[in-house]
């Protein structure tokens, strides 16, 4: 919940925004709980969502540990590890490049 | 392990570095083809400009903007959008059915009650002697696309509903059904002029002069010999409706095709000629003096825009005269983009049709161009422009 509130307070464009996205956060502005958009953005997200919750357990961690706990697990795990790290960074510079997301948000403050 | 440290790093390493270098050492670059747009420059540094946070944001439009394999790397994030994470849109563009599309979402009812007040500025200042105003709203692809793929969508039955009952002065002529998917471009937001003859008809027999045209000159067909000067490579295709369909032999890139930056495949682009058409005289009054030009402009059919060549695209005030029909009929259409590629097929049922754009001139001045009396009036906009009305001046 801090998180949440902490994000809209470094995202929004000033004072009255802020409390204007917190306010409907907390039911205020007579919002439906759900509308086309948010079933629409639900569904949208559907991967990211499950990828995020999957993330927050231990299961990730458990099973790069059984994978090291044998040779060929290991030897695999030597090549993933480099590969996928340097996707990722390839990914997330395209994510910045692309502009969807804002890479100097904390030059606001 | 201390090998896969080593391996990691060096990668990372070569990167981030070779990307830093290649940023600061690639000359900028001034137009991105792909998105048909200026690049930003390097901002002018000042402590006015530090002091209200300028800078900053000018330099992060410019960093975005002038990163090296850009292109590469908005593709990377289009396929990872699409293809990894499969989510339903990237920055709002989806491709369904093959066609690409912006989501136009949700109804914006300011923006109609401003379109509707220009429209009744116009009204009140020009068209009181005008008996026929009549009034036609063009529906982007969304309309046929979004909501049936799930996608969200503007409730037009209520953008039509609402502009109909701010616009009770005009005689409404519903499009839609004379529409489908398939007369829209895949790549781009307009629709195909080649498939537009029969959403012609409906608006001249709306507005009285469909017998006109039919009674009026003998379209012929053309000779081939073409309106303006023929682009290399132009081929004629086939016979339709008394035109020629010619095709360019270019490949027609529209805009969503940079906006989504996934490979798809380019349209054609096709344009509708006859005797009639070669022989309308086009004049443009956008420099202050008049100037002849092409009905269509094949300098911008081989440009970043080829759309552009209908009428030479964005045009405030131009006029078409057409010598082969004696009917006394004049129109006055105000337009939008999507209005250049139907307005010459109009041509066949007036002597002149004068066409306004009221978003490169003000409405306040036209007086000063055109001399309203009783023609015919259409006011022929999208839905996309009029939900996004501030255009209008």
């Amino acid at each position: 919940m801090i998180i949440m509130i902490s994000f809209v307070l470094f995202n929004a464009q000033g004072i009255g925004e802020a409390v204007s996205y917190i306010g409907a956060m907390f039911g205020a502005g007579d919002l439906a709980f759900t509308s086309a958009e948010t079933i629409y953005y639900f569904r949208s997200y559907l991967v990211v969502f499950a990828a995020a919750v999957i993330g927050a357990t231990p299961l990730p961690k458990t099973l790069v540990c059984r994978l090291s706990e044998n040779k060929a697990g290991k030897w695999l795990l030597d090549i993933l590890e480099p590969v996928a790290l340097v996707v990722l960074l390839l990914v997330v510079t395209a994510y910045l490049v692309d502009g969807s997301f804002n890479p100097f948000l904390y030059f606001r403050f | 392990m201390k090998h896969q440290s080593i391996i990691v790093t060096s990668v990372m390493a070569v990167v981030i570095f070779g990307l830093s270098a290649a940023a600061w050492l690639k000359a900028p670059d001034d137009f991105s083809d792909s998105e048909r747009r200026e690049l930003e420059k390097f901002p002018k540094l000042s402590v006015e400009a530090i002091g209200d946070g300028s800078f900053m944001d000018d330099f992060e439009s410019y960093t975005l903007d002038q990163f090296p394999f850009r292109d590469a790397f908005r593709r990377l994030k289009a396929e990872t959008v699409f293809g990894v994470l499969g989510q339903k849109d990237n920055n709002n563009i989806y491709v369904a059915d093959g066609y690409a599309s912006k989501m136009e979402y949700p109804l914006n009812e300011p923006m109609l009650d401003h379109a509707a007040e220009r429209f009744e500025f116009l009204y009140e200042a020009y068209l009181q002697d005008a008996e026929n105003i009549y009034f036609s709203i063009v529906p982007d692809k969304n309309y046929f696309l979004a909501e049936e793929n799930g996608y969200l969508s503007l409730d037009y039955e209520k953008l039509i509903g609402c502009m109909k009952e701010k616009t009770g002065y005009m005689t409404y002529v519903d499009l839609t059904e004379h529409l489908e998917l398939e007369d829209y471009y895949y790549t781009d937001t307009h629709w195909r002029q080649e498939n537009l003859t029969d959403v012609a008809d409906v608006l001249l027999d709306a507005m009285g002069a469909g017998e006109m045209a039919e009674l009026g000159a003998d379209a012929g067909v053309s000779d081939g010999d073409s309106v303006g000067t023929p682009v290399d490579g132009t081929e004629n295709s086939s016979l339709q409706d008394g035109y020629e369909v010619k095709e360019l032999d270019l490949p027609f890139y529209g805009v969503y095709y940079g906006q989504a930056a996934l490979p798809m495949e380019p349209d054609r682009l096709k344009y509708l000629i006859n005797d009639t058409l070669e022989n309308c005289i086009v004049t443009s009054y956008d420099t202050g003096s008049p100037v002849e030009i092409p009905m269509y402009d094949m300098e911008k059919a081989g440009g970043k825009d080829p759309y552009e060549m209908f009428l030479s695209g964005t045009r405030a005030v131009l006029t078409i005269e057409n010598p082969q029909v004696k009917n006394g009929k004049e129109l006055i259409v105000f337009r939008d983009s999507f209005g250049s590629s139907l307005i010459p097929l109009l041509a066949k049922g007036y002597e002149t049709i004068t066409v306004l754009d009221i978003r490169y001139v003000n409405s306040a001045m036209l007086g000063q161009f055109v001399e309203f009396g009783d023609q015919d009036v259409l006011f022929l906009y999208s839905t996309m422009l009029l939900n996004n009305s501030l255009a209008l001046k």
